[in-house]
C-alpha cells in the first residue's frame, strides 16, 4: 500500500479531496461494479461516499487531535463554501434537512459540491435540463447561505432555520 | 416537497424577475400568498443577496491571491552561474522552473543557450542520477525539429538545471493565433511536430509531456520541440509519473492519468489533444477544469466530442474561415483522424505517430485516409452509452487481462501470484461495496440511506476473515488498507487492531510476505503515532525499516525519516535520531517533492536542540530557501519556521521569534493545514509573546487552553504544554500557576524523557528566572546548578557560550 504510505507520511499529512476522489474511484474500478443501475446511481454513490468521508473527517476533527486534514473542494457558484472550518460538518446537516423537503435540490448540491460537477454535468447525470439545475441552484444556494451564514438577526426578521416549521 | 415550500419556490423565482428597486413593494403586494410564505421568501431573497456578495468577495480574494502568486513568482535575475554558463535574462517561468537566456562563460565557445532551472522541489539527487542515465540518450537526439539538449547538472547552490539549444521563436498557440493560420496550414505545421516525435520514438524516447507550451515555431515556420525526454527525468524507472504535478492533465492520456506506464501511444493521444485544440479552439472533453470530468476520463475513457460541434466562439475568424466552412472542414476524414488519435483505449488509437503523419498527409493531398469510422464500433459505442455499466465491466476486464498477460510474460511467478491476489481483493471489495449500497438503490429519501463510509469499513472488516480465510496474502493486504483508512478517518485504535490482525497472517503468506509485512508495519507506525503512542510507533517503524532495507530502497528514506521522528517524540537520545535523519538523506524520494528539505529541517532542529545553534540555523536557512520557492511558500515551510523561532528564543531575540511563529501560523491558516497542530503552536507563540513583553499573551493562552479539548497523551506534548503555559503565566499571569506548570514539565521530563536532557534546560532557565523574580535566591541557585548539569549533558562541546548556559551562570553570580 505504498500509496497509502505516501499520504500519511509525516510531515505532510494532507489528503486532498481530489486525491480522495481518485482513491474512491479506484476502489470502484477495483470492485468492477457491475450492478450500477445507471450513471446517475453511480455518480450519486460517489458523491454520497465523498460526503460521508468529508463529514466523518470533519466530525473526527472536532472531537480529537487530528493530523490529517481534509477540506471541502472549492465549488464553482458557491465560492464561500468551505472558507470556514465547520462548513464541512454544517453542510452535511443542512443537506440532510434539505433532503427531507426537497431531495432534488439536495442531490444537485451534493453532485456540485462533493464531485465538483459543473451545472451541465449535473443536468446530464440527473436527467434534468440545465435551466432546471440553474433555477434549483439559485434557490438552494440562497437557502444554504441562510443556513450556513445566517445574517445577524434583525429584530422582527429572525432567520428561520426550517421552512417546514409551522406548516 | 410540501405545499409551503412549493409556494415559497414559486414566489422566490417570480420575485427575482422583478427589478431590485421594486422587489420589496411587489412582494408586499402579493396578497395571494400566505404571510408565512412571503416572510420566508423575503429572508431567502436576503440570503440570495448575501450569497452573491460572499461569492463576489471570495472571487476577488482569489484573484488577489493569483496576482500575488504571479508577482512573487519572479525568479532570481541575471548573472548567475551554472557550471560554465552565466544567465543573461529571464525568458519565462512556470510550474517546472524558470528558463533563462544564458551564455557560455568559460571562453571555450561563444554559445547562446536556453538554461532551464528546475523548480527546487524536484529532488536533486534523483535528478542528478536520472540525468546521468539519460544524457547519452538525449544527446543523441539530433533532429531539425527537436531542440538539442546540450548539458545539465546540479549547480553548487543545489538547483538542478538543463542547458538546451536556444531557439528564437513563438509558442505554438501564439504563432498560430498571430497569423490566423487556416486549418490546412496548421496541419502542415503539425506534420513537423509529428516528424520530431516519430524520430524520437524510433530512438526509444517517449516525450510524455507533449503540450503546446513545449512547441516553438521560429519566424521562418520551423517547428522545434522542447523538453524531449526530460519528462522522464522526473519519472521513476518504471516510466510511471511519480510526481503528478509535473504532468499536464489537460494533454495527458487516460492511462497516464491512471499513473500507468507512459508509452508511444500516450504521445499519440497528447498529439491528438494538441491538434484538436489547435483546429477547433476547444478542448475535446468538455470542461478541462472539472474534477469529475478528469476522473471520468481516467477511468471510463470519456470519448472526445465531434470536432465540428466543439468549435469555440470566434474559432472560425481566428482560422481565417467562415464558420460554415470551418465546420465542413472538420467533418468527415479530419474528424475521423482526430477521434482515432483520441481513443481512450490505446489499442484503438493509431499504432504509431508515423501512421498519424501518413494519414494527415493523405488528408492534405485529398487522398482517402486509412482511419475509418468503424460503423460496427460506432454502433457498439452507442450501445455502450445505453448499457453503460455492463460494457464498462467487460471493457475493464479486457484491459486487465491484457496487461496481466504482459506482466506474466516478463515477470516471475510472483507477479502472477500478486495478480491473482489483486483479483481476489477486487472481488471482495465489489461485494462489500454492493452490499453496503444496496439500500441506496432505492430512491434516496429519508434518513435510512445515510450510510457512513465507516459503516462500509466496519462491514468490510467483519467479513474479511470469513471470506478471504483461504488467502492470507489478500486478507493481510486488505487489512493494511482498512487499517490506514480507519486511522485517517479518526479511529486510529481501530486501525491499529486491523493492522495487528494483518500482521498475524504474515507467517502464512507463501510469497511476497516481507513486502506486505513492511507495509503493515509502516501503517501501524502511523496508526500508533496518531494516538500519541510514539514508543510503540517507533517499534513498528523499526520493523518496517529492517524490511524495506531488504526489499525496497525507494521508500526507505521516508521510513527512516518517520523512524527518526518517532524516536525524537518517544524520548530516545537525539544523537540516535540524528543519525537516522542523516541516513534518510541518502534515499531521496521523487514523489515527495519537499522531502529532502523537510528531512533537513528536522535535522536542523536536532542540531539546535543539541546546542549547535550556528550549525542548526545554517541547515534551517537552506531548507527555508528551498521551501519558500519562487512563489507561494510550501506548507512544509511551517516546521522550519517553528524551529527557527525556537533558535531565536534561545538567543533571546523574542521579537524575531514572535514574527516567525506568526508567519508560520498564518501559513497554517492560509493552507488550512490543521495537521500542523496550530493550537499547540499557538501556545508556543503565546510564550514568545510573553517574553517579548506583549500583554496579549495571557488571553491567547486562555483562548487556546479552552480550545484544546484533548488531553495530551505523549509526554513530549505534555512537557511543551506546561513549559509554554508556565512561560506565559510567569510574565503576565500568576506566578503560582507558572511554578506549578514548570514543575510539572520538569517532573514529566525527568520521569519519561530523561534521555533528552535538553528539554529540561529551558525549563530550568525559566524556573530560575521565576524563582529569582520571587526573591527565592537559594532555590534559584540550586536549580541553576541542576540546569547547568543538564546543559552539560545536552550540549556537550557546545556547552560553553550557549545562551541558556550563560544565563544560568550569570544567575549564580552574586547580585550587586
Amino acid at each position: 500500500m505504498a500509496s497509502a504510505r505516501m499520504r500519511l507520511e509525516r510531515p505532510d499529512h494532507t489528503l486532498q479531496p481530489t486525491a480522495l476522489v481518485g482513491e474512491l474511484y479506484l476502489r470502484l474500478v477495483a470492485a468492477k461494479l457491475t450492478d450500477w443501475k445507471d450513471r446517475e446511481h453511480f455518480y450519486r454513490f460517489c458523491a454520497r461516499a465523498m460526503r460521508s468521508i468529508l463529514t466523518d473527517h470533519a466530525r473526527a476533527r472536532l472531537r480529537a487531535k487530528r493530523r490529517v486534514e481534509l477540506a471541502l473542494p472549492p465549488t464553482e457558484d458557491i465560492r464561500w463554501l468551505g472558507s470556514r472550518e465547520e462548513d464541512a460538518f454544517d453542510l452535511d446537516r443542512a443537506l440532510s434537512r434539505l433532503e427531507e423537503f426537497d431531495p432534488r435540490k439536495a442531490k444537485i448540491i451534493e453532485l456540485r459540491v462533493y464531485l465538483s460537477c459543473t451545472a451541465e454535468e449535473t443536468a446530464g447525470i440527473l436527467h434534468l435540463s440545465k435551466a432546471t439545475v440553474d433555477r434549483d441552484m439559485r434557490l438552494a444556494c440562497a437557502w444554504l447561505c441562510r443556513e450556513l451564514r445566517p445574517e445577524v438577526a434583525l429584530p422582527g426578521r429572525a432567520a428561520k432555520s426550517h421552512p417546514v416549521e409551522g406548516t | 416537497m410540501d405545499q409551503h415550500w412549493r409556494r415559497v419556490e414559486e414566489l422566490f423565482h417570480s420575485a427575482l424577475e422583478q427589478s431590485d428597486a421594486e422587489r420589496e413593494t411587489w412582494l408586499a403586494s402579493q396578497a395571494g400568498f400566505d404571510p408565512a410564505v412571503r416572510e420566508e421568501v423575503q429572508s431567502l431573497l436576503a440570503a440570495d443577496r448575501r450569497h452573491g456578495e460572499l461569492s463576489a468577495r471570495t472571487a476577488v480574494d482569489r484573484q488577489d491571491e493569483a496576482a500575488d502568486e504571479t508577482s512573487s513568482d519572479s525568479a532570481p535575475g541575471a548573472g548567475q552561474c551554472f557550471g560554465p554558463y552565466r544567465t543573461e535574462r529571464l525568458l519565462g517561468s512556470g510550474g517546472m522552473g524558470a528558463v533563462y537566456l544564458a551564455r557560455r562563460a568559460d571562453g571555450q565557445f561563444d554559445q547562446t543557450v536556453a538554461l532551464k532551472v528546475m523548480a527546487p522541489h524536484l529532488a536533486r539527487e534523483e535528478f542528478a542520477r536520472s540525468f546521468r542515465n539519460e544524457r547519452q540518450l538525449l544527446a543523441s537526439l539530433a533532429h531539425p525539429h527537436i531542440a538539442r539538449l546540450l548539458d545539465g547538472g546540479v549547480a553548487p547552490g543545489g538547483d538542478p538545471y538543463l542547458v538546451m539549444e536556444y531557439i528564437e521563436g513563438q509558442l505554438w498557440n501564439r504563432y498560430c493565433a498571430d497569423r490566423k493560420l487556416p486549418v490546412d496550414a496548421r496541419i502542415r505545421l503539425f506534420l513537423q511536430v509529428c516528424e520530431a516525435v516519430e524520430f524520437a520514438h524510433r530512438n526509444l524516447i517517449v516525450h510524455g509531456d507533449l503540450k503546446p507550451a513545449n512547441i516553438l515555431v521560429t519566424a521562418d515556420g520551423t517547428v522545434k520541440l522542447l523538453d524531449f525526454g526530460t519528462a522522464k527525468l522526473v519519472h521513476d524507472p518504471e516510466g510511471r509519473v511519480t510526481q503528478f504535478a509535473s504532468l499536464t492533465p489537460r494533454y495527458a492520456s487516460p492511462e497516464q492519468l491512471r499513473g500507468e506506464r507512459v508509452n508511444t501511444l500516450s504521445d499519440v493521444f497528447s498529439l491528438g489533444v494538441i491538434l484538436y485544440e489547435s483546429l477547433t479552439g476547444a478542448w475535446p472533453f468538455g470542461d478541462p477544469e472539472s474534477t469529475a470530468g478528469t476522473v471520468d476520463r481516467a477511468l471510463h475513457g470519456r470519448e472526445a466530442g465531434a470536432p465540428a460541434q466543439a468549435l469555440s466562439e470566434g474559432a472560425a475568424a481566428e482560422r481565417s474561415a467562415s464558420r460554415d466552412r470551418l465546420r465542413r472542414q472538420l467533418q468527415g476524414d479530419l474528424s475521423t483522424i482526430l477521434l482515432k488519435m483520441l481513443e481512450s483505449e490505446p489499442s484503438r488509437r493509431y499504432g504509431s505517430v508515423r501512421e498519424v503523419k501518413e494519414d494527415l498527409e493523405r488528408f492534405c493531398q485529398g487522398r482517402p485516409v486509412q482511419a475509418r469510422p468503424h460503423t460496427a464500433w460506432y454502433t457498439a459505442r452507442r450501445f455502450a452509452a445505453r448499457n453503460w455499466p455492463a460494457v464498462l465491466a467487460t471493457g475493464l476486464s479486457v484491459v486487465a487481462l491484457t496487461s496481466l498477460t504482459i506482466v506474466s510474460v516478463y515477470q516471475s511467478a510472483q507477479a502472477r501470484a500478486q495478480a491473482a491476489r489483486a483479483q481476489r481483493v477486487s472481488e471482495f471489495a465489489k461485494n462489500t461495496f454492493l452490499s453496503a449500497t444496496s439500500s441506496w438503490a432505492s430512491p434516496l429519501h429519508g434518513k435510512h440511506d445515510a450510510i457512513q463510509f465507516r459503516d462500509i469499513l466496519d462491514n468490510a472488516s467483519t467479513r474479511l476473515g470469513q471470506e478471504l480465510g483461504t488467502d492470507p496474502a489478500a486478507e493481510a493486504d486488505l487489512r493494511s488498507t482498512l487499517g490506514v483508512t480507519y486511522a485517517v478517518l479518526g479511529e486510529p485504535a481501530q486501525g491499529e487492531a486491523q493492522l495487528l490482525l494483518g500482521l498475524q497472517l504474515v507467517p502464512r503468506i507463501p510469497r511476497g510476505g516481507p513486502r506486505i509485512a513492511a507495509d503493515l508495519y509502516a501503517n501501524l507506525c502511523d496508526a500508533r503515532a496518531f494516538q500519541g503512542h510514539y514508543a510503540d510507533a517507533l517499534a513498528a517503524c523499526r520493523q518496517a525499516v529492517a524490511l524495506y532495507r531488504v526489499i525496497d530502497h525507494g521508500v526507505l528514506g521516508s521510513v527512516l525519516h518517520d523512524s527518526a521522528y518517532m524516536a525524537v517524540n518517544a524520548g530516545e537520545p537525539l544523537a540516535d535520531a540524528e543519525s537516522m535523519y542523516r541516513e534518510a538523506r541518502r534515499f531521496p524520494r521523487t514523489n515527495q517533492p519537499a522531502f529532502a528539505a523537510v528531512n533537513d529541517s528536522r535535522l536542523g532542529m536536532l542540531r539546535l536542540r543539541q546546542g549547535d545553534l550556528a550549525g542548526g540555523e545554517r541547515i534551517l536557512l537552506d531548507a527555508e530557501r528551498v521551501l519558500r520557492g519562487n512563489g507561494e511558500p510550501m506548507v512544509e515551510l511551517v516546521p522550519v519556521l517553528y524551529a527557527r523561532a525556537f533558535a531565536e528564543d534561545v538567543r533571546g531575540r523574542y521579537g524575531e521569534a514572535v514574527r516567525l511563529m506568526s508567519e508560520a501560523l498564518d501559513l497554517v491558516t492560509r493552507k488550512r493545514a490543521a495537521f500542523m497542530e496550530p493550537d499547540e503552536r499557538a501556545l508556543q507563540l503565546a510564550a514568545y509573546e510573553a517574553l517579548a513583553g506583549n500583554r496579549n499573551a495571557l488571553s491567547r493562552l486562555r483562548d487556546v487552553e479552552q480550545r484544546l479539548s484533548y488531553t495530551a497523551v505523549a509526554p513530549v506534548d505534555r512537557i511543551r504544554h506546561h513549559l509554554f503555559a508556565g512561560m506565559v503565566e510567569a510574565r503576565c499571569g500568576s506566578r503560582v500557576a507558572a511554578e506549578q506548570h514548570l514543575r510539572a514539565a520538569l517532573a514529566t521530563q525527568e520521569k519519561e524523557m530523561n534521555r533528552q536532557p535538553d528539554l529540561s534546560v529551558e525549563i530550568y532557565v525559566r524556573l530560575v528566572e521565576l524563582l529569582r523574580a520571587s526573591g527565592r535566591e537559594e532555590e534559584a541557585a540550586a536549580h541553576a546548578r541542576q540546569g547547568l548539569l543538564a546543559a552539560a549533558r545536552a550540549y556537550g562541546s557546545y556547552f560553553a557560550g550557549h545562551p541558556f548556559v550563560v544565563e544560568m551562570q550569570n544567575s549564580l553570580k552574586p547580585r550587586r
